[in-house]
């Protein structure tokens, strides 16, 4: 073992650590848009409703 | 609000590339170290410093970020504070996380154990990356009010502190973790090679760092705007 197995090892850690996170902060981003977008429209219609 | 979204993608896709770049120079590039010098076996390891460094140095970045907002917070209750400290403890657990995992590897390598309990920079470094985890998960599962922000800033303040212990561990009290080794002196000094591909991966991880900054805070942000939401449909949904 030359320690290259487990620098190849390290570096696919990381860039799976760090390529995961960011794959989960823009799901994460497009549900809490989604999420936002679906009470503004309620609040309009109750709005709409109201008057 | 500004949406971040497009320039935070198009920041952390270079930031991404030039990190990978900087794998692929330390490996084809830069020369190998003299395998006399170190444990048997472990000289090759040694080319994991482009990312560990840069992962703990942009986890201090973090950190100063999560101080600066734990201070405005504190003092001025200012909601930019707020988003400094929310984006700073988040970035600090992923730059935190990559130093520990990164670390240990190698040190399965060059010293034959993945951790020392006795190394004070090691458990330093656990105990500040320990702190963001519970910064984030404190923010994730509390109500989002302003004594909620008060405790998590003063505990954010005393991460910080962990900073310069962590910083001067290694001159201080050096037993197994290497010395600060760009700094030119007797015994540390790197080869120009591995200089310039330390700072061009540092400077990708900056990109990326600020492209996940942008993301983090542009999620906090509207995290915080459907909770306000939800409050106005609690309070509405109790006077019906």
């Amino acid at each position: 073992m030359t320690g290259l197995t487990e620098l190849a090892v390290a570096y696919i850690i990381m860039i799976g650590i760090i390529g995961g996170y960011v794959w989960n902060l823009f799901s994460k981003l497009k549900d809490i848009e989604s999420r936002i977008e679906g009470v503004e429209i309620n609040f309009l219609k109750e709005e709409s409703e109201d008057e | 609000m500004p949406d971040y979204k497009q320039a935070s993608l198009i920041l952390i896709l270079l930031g991404l590339f030039g990190s990978s770049v900087s794998i692929l120079l330390g490996f084809i590039w830069v020369p190998g170290i003299d395998p006399t010098t170190v444990q048997q076996g472990s000289a090759e390891s040694y080319r994991i410093l482009f990312w560990h460094v840069s992962f703990a140095w942009c986890s201090f970045l973090s950190f100063l970020m999560l101080f600066t907002g734990s201070i405005l917070w504190y003092l001025k209750n200012d909601d930019f504070g707020w988003r400094l400290f929310s984006t700073g403890s988040d970035m600090g657990l992923l730059f935190g996380l990559g130093v520990i995992t990164s670390g240990p590897i190698w040190g399965s390598v060059a010293w034959g154990k993945a951790w020392d309990w006795g190394d004070l920079r090691l458990n330093s470094f656990a105990l500040l990356t320990a702190v963001a985890i519970f910064l984030v998960m404190s923010r994730k599962s509390q109500p989002d009010t302003s004594q909620t922000r008060d405790t998590l800033s003063i505990i954010g303040l005393f991460g910080f502190f962990l900073v310069p212990i962590t910083a001067v561990a290694t001159t201080l009290y050096n037993r197994r973790h290497p010395p600060i080794i760009i700094i030119e002196g007797e015994d540390t000094g790197l080869p120009n090679e591995w200089l310039i591909v330390l700072m061009f991966s540092f400077f990708s991880f900056c990109i990326l760092f600020i492209g996940i900054s942008l993301l983090n805070d542009n999620i906090n942000q509207l995290e915080s705007k459907m909770e306000k939401y939800q409050r106005i449909i609690d309070i509405e949904g109790g006077s019906n």
